[in-house]
Order: C-alpha cells, then sequence, then structure tokens
C-alpha cells in the first residue's frame, strides 16, 4: 500500500492532477479549497497550499487520499461548456482510484467487495487517457527539446526584410506548429506502462489468496525499520553492529 | 452499503438461517458490556440560566425558547414534556458545555471505538482564533430516507448545554442546537463526482434542538461556497462504505 499506491500511483495522479488544473486555469481554486479543509479525527489539516509543499510522506499521501477527490469536485464546479466532458472524466478517473484505494483498505472482503475493486480498477484504466498528456517521462521531454531546437534550426534565419506585423504573425505561427506537435509527440509516446501502475492489477488475487492487503502493506516495514533497527544501531558501539542489534 | 453485515442483511429482507437470526435477536436485546456513551466536556462556569445562554450565545431567548418547545412536542411523552411557559423555561438552570465526546464504533471492529470529539464554542473564540462549530452527523429519520445518506443528515452544532426539568422528576436532558443542512438530488450522490452535495436554507439557519444521543459522530464537509458544501464520504472507511 505504502510504496504502490500512497507514494506511487497517488503521487502521479497529483502531477496530473496538477497538470490539469493548469491547462484548466483552475489551480488557484484548487489551493483555496486544500487551505480551507476542516478537521476530522484523524486527519491531519493541511496548512499550506498543495504547490508550496516539496516533499511528501507516506501518511501525508494517504491524508491526501482521503480528501483528494472533494476538494477536485469543488475545485471544478461550474465547468464552461467545453470543459464538461473533460471534468468529468478527470473526476471519473480519481473517483475511481480513490475508492479501488478505500476498498483496498478493508481488512475483510466478500466476493462482493472484490467485485467492486476490479470495477472501479477498470473504470480508472478506462478514463485515465484524460492524464495521458501530463505523463510525461523525462525521455520524453528529452524528445521535446530535441524536436523544438530541429524546428529552431530548419527555421531561416534571415527575416530583417520582413515588416515587424508580418514577423509577429510568422512567430505566432510557429508558435502553433511547435504546440502540434509537442502535442503530438506527447501522445504518441506517453504511456502508463510503467510497474506501480501494473501491480495494481494483483490487488484483487493477493486477497483471495491472503485475506486482506493493510497486513502486508510496506508500512510496518519501515515503522519496524524506526522502532528495532534504528534504535538498536544507536545503543550499539558500532562495530559489529548486527549481533548487537539482534 | 458496499459491504454488508448480518444486522444490515437482516433490514434488507435476506434470507438468514433461524439460528442466525436467533443469534442477532439475543445480541441485539443484551446491553454490550463495553457500550460506551456521550460525553460532556468544557463546561462555561458563567452560564448558569437561559438569559446567561442567550447572552453567551447571541441568540435570542425566544428562539431558544421555540426551539425547546418544539424539541419538547416531538421528542418527549406528553407526562415528561416542558412547560411551554417562556418564563417558566427562562428559570431552568442550563450548563453550557464546549466539547461532545462521540464514541464511534470502528470499522469492521466490534470491540474498539474511535472517540470524536465534537467542538463547539458558539459565538465564542476557540484557541484565540474564531469560533468553532464543528459538522456532525445527526439521525434525522429511517434508513430509506435522504437517499445515500441513509437516515442521517450532516448539521452544525451551535450549542451543547444541559437544562435540568425541576417540574418532572429533576430530570436533566443532555441537548444539542444545531443547525440543519438540506440535501440535493434528494441526498442521493452526483453522477460526476459521486459526493453528495448539501445546502444550508435560509428558513434552516435556526436554532434545532436535539437530545445528543441522535448525534452520531462527525462529519466532514468541504466548503463549496454559496452556503453549499460536498459530504467528504471517503474520510474514513465507515463513512465511505455506508454513503454510496
Amino acid at each position: 500500500m505504502l510504496h504502490t499506491v500512497y507514494l506511487g500511483l497517488f503521487k502521479h495522479m497529483m502531477d496530473w492532477i496538477q497538470g490539469f488544473l493548469k491547462k484548466h486555469e483552475r489551480l488557484e481554486a484548487f489551493d483555496e479549497v486544500w487551505k480551507a479543509l476542516p478537521p476530522y479525527p484523524g486527519f491531519l489539516v493541511p496548512k499550506k497550499a498543495y504547490r508550496k509543499v516539496t516533499q511528501w510522506q507516506g501518511k501525508e499521501m494517504r491524508n491526501l487520499g482521503r480528501c483528494v477527490l472533494g476538494v477536485l469536485a469543488v475545485a471544478l464546479r461550474q465547468p464552461g461548456s467545453a470543459q464538461l466532458i473533460p471534468f468529468k472524466c478527470a473526476l471519473g478517473c480519481v473517483r475511481a482510484l480513490v475508492d479501488f484505494n478505500m476498498m483496498a483498505q478493508y481488512r475483510s472482503h466478500t466476493a462482493e467487495t472484490i467485485t467492486y475493486m476490479e470495477d472501479y480498477l477498470d473504470t480508472f484504466h478506462k478514463m485515465k487517457d484524460i492524464f495521458l498528456e501530463f505523463q510525461v517521462t523525462k525521455r520524453i521531454r528529452a524528445k521535446i527539446d530535441e524536436q523544438q531546437r530541429e524546428l529552431r534550426h530548419d527555421r531561416p534565419k534571415t527575416r530583417e526584410r520582413i515588416a515587424p506585423s508580418k514577423r509577429r504573425r510568422m512567430r505566432d505561427v510557429e508558435r502553433e506548429e511547435e504546440t502540434e506537435r509537442r502535442m503530438d509527440l506527447i501522445f504518441c509516446e506517453s504511456h502508463f506502462n510503467f510497474i506501480k501502475m501494473h501491480l495494481l492489477s494483483h490487488f484483487c488475487d493477493h486477497i483471495r489468496q491472503f485475506v486482506n492487503i493493510p497486513m502486508y502493506s510496506t508500512e510496518f516495514g519501515e515503522l519496524a525499520h524506526k522502532t528495532q533497527i534504528k534504535a538498536g544501531w544507536r545503543q550499539s558501539n558500532k562495530n559489529d553492529a548486527l549481533w548487537q542489534i539482534v | 452499503m458496499r459491504l454488508l453485515n448480518l444486522e444490515s442483511l437482516r433490514r434488507c429482507g435476506a434470507d438468514l438461517s433461524p439460528d442466525v437470526v436467533e443469534q442477532l435477536n439475543t445480541t441485539s436485546t443484551t446491553t454490550a458490556p463495553g457500550i460506551r456513551r456521550r460525553m460532556l466536556k468544557g463546561r462555561q462556569d458563567d452560564v448558569s440560566n437561559m438569559a446567561d445562554f442567550s447572552r453567551v450565545f447571541g441568540v435570542s431567548i425566544q428562539i431558544i425558547c421555540r426551539g425547546l418547545i418544539r424539541y419538547s412536542r416531538h421528542n418527549l411523552p406528553p407526562e415528561r414534556r416542558l412547560l411551554e411557559d417562556p418564563e417558566i423555561l427562562e428559570s431552568l438552570p442550563v450548563e453550557l458545555l464546549t466539547q461532545l465526546e462521540i464514541p464511534v464504533l470502528a470499522f469492521q471492529e466490534t470491540e474498539i471505538y474511535d472517540i470524536h470529539r465534537a467542538q463547539c464554542t458558539g459565538a465564542l473564540n476557540f484557541r484565540n482564533h474564531g469560533s468553532r462549530n464543528d459538522w456532525v452527523w445527526v439521525r434525522a429519520g429511517t434508513e430509506d430516507m435522504y437517499g445515500a445518506l441513509r437516515g442521517r443528515l450532516p448539521a452544525k452544532l451551535v450549542a451543547i448545554f444541559k437544562i435540568r426539568d425541576y417540574r418532572c422528576e429533576d430530570r436533566v436532558r443532555r441537548l444539542a442546537g444545531i443547525q440543519f443542512v438540506s440535501a440535493l438530488n434528494s441526498g442521493w450522490i452526483s453522477d460526476v463526482h459521486s459526493l453528495v452535495t448539501v445546502q444550508m436554507k435560509e428558513d434552516a439557519r435556526e436554532f434545532t434542538v436535539v437530545e445528543i444521543g441522535t448525534i452520531l459522530g462527525l462529519a466532514h464537509l468541504i466548503p463549496a461556497g454559496d452556503w453549499r458544501w460536498i459530504v467528504n464520504s471517503r474520510i474514513d472507511l465507515r463513512t465511505f462504505n455506508e454513503v454510496c
């Protein structure tokens, strides 16, 4: 749960959401709602805007999973006519992933709850394409840079004799062409084929085989590392410490 | 409800074997030893009667009396009702409190309780900042009412108080003043974000008195402007399981 969902997919999802909100100019609204969240038992109320936080811990990401759908729903309210479908798809995708995560936290399951989980995962996979343009890896970014360099290299360099208005028009056309080609490249090259995305497909089988997921979460290993290993290391004389820790 | 337990299956009319039904009846009639009571904390020493109560909360005595009379008519048996004379109501001793501890059974547990601490300072400051009046779930009807909310409604807690009715066996009533919201779309979830939206209408901004036993736990509402809120049903597993 910790490394696959919280620090894995939730982190990716938040990058996609940020890109999506930026595209639709809703970042401010998202941050406003984010900062105004009311308290709840066991819920850490965020004090800063989402964009101002640079490092996220697992428990903070878990916290985020509890409120992100509501915050996004408020940030994306009153859409324009052209925004209706993308907003619905984005909310549907986030909802499916959040619901899948909520259900994965159940400590006992029935055949029905596993079916729910499978449905949520299917919905997520069907709707995630709305975020495809924001899933830009370093490799794709390097390709985009290279493509832009090539484009600029191919353009004629002497424009002194051209009138300024015409030059401006030409620059606009070039910029449009650049954007178009960049988006083409992103849509061609981007994909969701990474390991953490694939791991979700094994959750239901895992439940059938080992009863529940939280029991096998990597969180416990991390907590144990903090108390058992680190405390032991501090108490040892650092010389052949393994035996002293054990 | 996503994950059903035996009690909810029985309510749905599922075909359960007689021994299971018998077992359910036995467990539901006997009082569980670990059952927890709601606790009131944070007594305000400067409030001893209705006039003080009205002064501290900035609500007129008439409104409070109206709320008490409505509560008495709808919830109490005739022999235990409060007298509807405003002068007598004003003379009743009142204790004002600022915190309500609600034990809520943890999800998929039978003995572990989560304690929800609902803060309610009315018009007073909370820790040198503005006032704090938490949102709570209040039982407002039967399970088939209010769509996905299943008979519960979120409400803003505006006062927690005890009133001593010395005319009726010196009985102490533990009450809360709340402001109900109304659920849009009859309480069913939205197609777009699958969350329930609630709205506070102008006529509902008045003081409604309920017994604290009807308060089920804290609710998490995200402000959406224009006196509207979105009920965050993903805040914990219990709410997620029940509101759908």
